[in-house]
């Protein structure tokens, strides 16, 4: 049971925005299509849901072909970014009206009554409900629309960038109600956003697409841990995945990675599998590091180009012999811009990435053990 | 302390005085005196209002007006909305209907009026030879139907574009996705119309309603030009009507027929304005 797609690919006028996506979405994911703007999770969100047809390929629902089958004779529901409700109609009636619009299926007073009350108490609307959209506010908005996806009972609910509109607070308010929500409500979601906390936070599964394709699909450690390119690992993560340009080289009986004089990894447990001489290591911005935990940690010298504060974290971004890097710091420091500072890498925690094809090599830390 | 601020405001003060407060506080004043050329006013009190009020002339032509504009809002309106929904919404056709659209509109009053005038005209005119020939005897300067019906259809061949235009920038405004929602609910052309449209055009359909019953309620210069007021007086609308009081020096009587008339517009607007702001947020959505 769920949604499978198999082969997608979408023109627009000469434009391949989709590239022969296949996916396989099971009823109870929480699916988060992830990519930056333009690069069609939106067009491929519209054709899972039956709003547009694709060029090629087919969509299924529960194993039945549905690709020429008409939204309106589908089971979905879906919520956009601009925050879209019946404006003439109240809250109340605007969460009953998938219930009442529809030619189909004429439920009782009664039972759309309860299920309205439901899902606006359910949403935090329940007071609210006899006013206006326009005399509401734009989260409590937006909270109308998901009430009214959800009060149509679809096994299949579709999201387009939900929490686009809202404010840092809203947002980050919704992101939990909508992951105890969903995740509780059979069917599958599938939920399309630029933000990596969006599928971090919420979704059991992730996409990740770039131009039209799907990079790399799975649940979502899975694919956060184990990036299948470049392109995964710095989009999926957040602040963006350090890279740093290596050379292999021999030193006697041992392969080393350097990116420097002294930023060099040994590799030689991995030299089977490394046939070329240009790779890219990445390393997460956690994970670099201004006290030394260890002795095999490796020191770099870095000059400190700006230093912001997110939230309770402090983002530091750094040079390094013209290398950009970004470290992230689970705490408040002052640094002064241009200051010279000392960071730690550690050895076990890079991937390894060919810089040709930009697919993953290996991890370090991992190989190593093995 | 802010003494200075009226120095501020005294431009308006004087503008305003100068364009709308003296003119009107004149016809005020003339409207409460018997006036006659050259002689003497003479302070009569509300008795030119009486006399206007059990007027029959008055009352035919404020009946006349108001059935005219009725006709026009009854007609322009929907006719407007239908022609928007209709229209192309991008690539070269969408620019050259509106161009079209837009050329009635850019046309002086004075010079739709002779040009109406001479598609009239018995003699020549293109739709008496037209309607001759499908047997109708029509002719605007003798018959009291053919003439405000003339009227009537020239306004809204004039001014229904600018109903549609307003429409337009107001549909082109509605973000796709309400029509894709509409869709997934599964409702039908109609109530799609019903629950999205026509609610997303109610701002532009409030500012329709307005200028063309304003408008239509100051028609003056095509009648003027095409018939004159007649035959009798069946085009005689409300302007036109004050115009003729004015032009035979009854300037008392058309002081309060003025009052009068600016009094119906403003009232007529207000509740116009208020039934429709209310329209769609005051629960008559069932």
């Amino acid at each position: 049971m769920g949604i499978v797609l198999e082969n997608i690919t979408k023109i627009y006028d000469g434009k391949t925005v989709l590239n022969n996506i296949s996916l396989d979405i099971n009823d109870g994911d929480f699916v988060t299509l992830l990519g930056p703007t333009g690069t069609g999770k939106t067009t491929l969100l519209r054709i899972m849901a039956g709003i547009e047809r694709p060029d090629r390929g087919r969509v299924f629902y529960n194993g039945v072909d549905v690709t020429d089958v008409p939204v309106q004779k589908r089971d979905i529901a879906m919520v956009y970014q601009q925050f879209i409700n019946y404006p003439s109609m109240t809250i109340y009636e605007n969460i009953a009206s998938p219930l009442k619009i529809s030619r189909k299926k004429k439920l009782s007073k009664k039972v759309i009554d309860e299920k309205v009350r439901a899902n606006a108490k359910l949403l935090g609307i329940d007071h609210v409900l006899d006013h206006y959209p326009e005399e509401v506010s734009g989260g409590q908005k937006q909270r109308t629309a998901i009430a009214r996806a959800l009060s149509k009972d679809s096994q299949f609910i579709f999201l387009d960038e939900p929490l686009a509109n809202l404010d840092y607070k809203l947002r980050e308010e919704l992101r939990g109600e909508l992951k105890r929500i969903f995740r509780n409500k059979g069917g599958a979601v599938v939920y399309a956003t630029p933000e990596p906390v969006d599928a971090l936070a919420m979704a059991t599964h992730v996409g990740v697409m770039q131009g039209g394709e799907v990079l790399q699909y799975g649940p979502v450690q899975e694919v956060y841990h184990n990036p299948s390119c470049v392109d995964v690992g710095s989009y999926f993560s957040y602040p963006t995945m350090n890279m740093f340009p290596a050379r292999l080289v021999k030193k006697g009986s041992r392969s080393l990675l350097a990116v420097s004089d002294n930023l060099q990894i040994d590799v030689s447990p991995l030299s089977g599998k490394m046939t070329r001489e240009d790779y890219l290591l990445g390393v997460h911005a956690y994970a670099l590091s201004i006290t030394r935990e260890n002795d095999t940690m490796i020191p770099i010298e870095t000059t400190v180009e700006l230093s912001e504060v997110v939230g309770s974290d402090t983002e530091l971004h750094l040079d390094y012999h013209g290398i950009k890097l970004v470290m992230l710091l689970q705490q408040l420091v002052s640094i002064e811009i241009g200051e010279e500072i000392e960071v730690y890498l550690d050895p076990d925690r890079f991937y390894i990435f060919e810089t040709a094809t930009k697919s993953l090599v290996a991890k370090t830390g991992q190989s190593q053990a093995a | 302390m802010n003494n200075r601020a009226v120095l501020f405001l005294l431009p308006v003060i004087v503008i305003m005085s100068l364009s709308a407060f003296i003119p009107l506080i004149t016809v005020v004043n003339y409207s409460l005196h018997y006036i006659f050329s050259g002689s003497m006013p003479q302070y009569v009190g509300l008795a030119n209002y009486v006399e206007v009020l059990r007027d029959p002339e008055f009352h035919d032509a404020l009946t006349r007006q108001l059935v005219f504009s009725t006709m026009v809002l009854a007609v322009e309106i929907p006719l407007g909305i239908m022609i928007a929904l209709a229209l192309p919404r991008k690539g070269i056709w969408a620019s050259i209907s509106l161009v079209l659209l837009g050329i009635p509109l850019l046309i002086p009053y004075n010079v739709v009026g002779i040009v109406w005038r001479l598609f009239t005209q018995s003699d020549i005119g293109v739709i008496p030879k037209v309607l001759g020939f499908f047997g109708y005897a029509y002719n605007v300067a003798l018959d009291p139907i053919d003439a405000p019906l003339t009227i009537f259809i020239l306004d809204v061949w004039h001014w229904t574009p600018l109903v549609v235009l307003l429409c337009y920038a107001g549909l082109q405004s509605i973000p796709d996705a309400y029509y894709q929602a509409a869709q997934i609910d599964g409702a039908s052309t109609w109530k799609t119309f019903r629950y999205v449209t026509l609610p997303k055009l109610r701002s532009v359909l409030i500012l329709g309603v307005l200028l063309r019953f304003m408008d239509s309620f100051k028609i003056y210069s095509e009648p003027l030009l095409l018939t004159g007021g007649g035959p009798g007086s069946s085009t005689t609308f409300f302007s036109l009507f004050v115009s003729r009081k004015a032009e035979s020096y009854e300037l008392g009587y058309a002081g309060s027929v003025s009052m009068i008339y600016l009094f119906i517009v403003i009232v007529f607007s207000f509740v116009f304005f208020q039934i429709m702001t209310n329209i769609g947020k005051g629960g008559q959505t069932k």
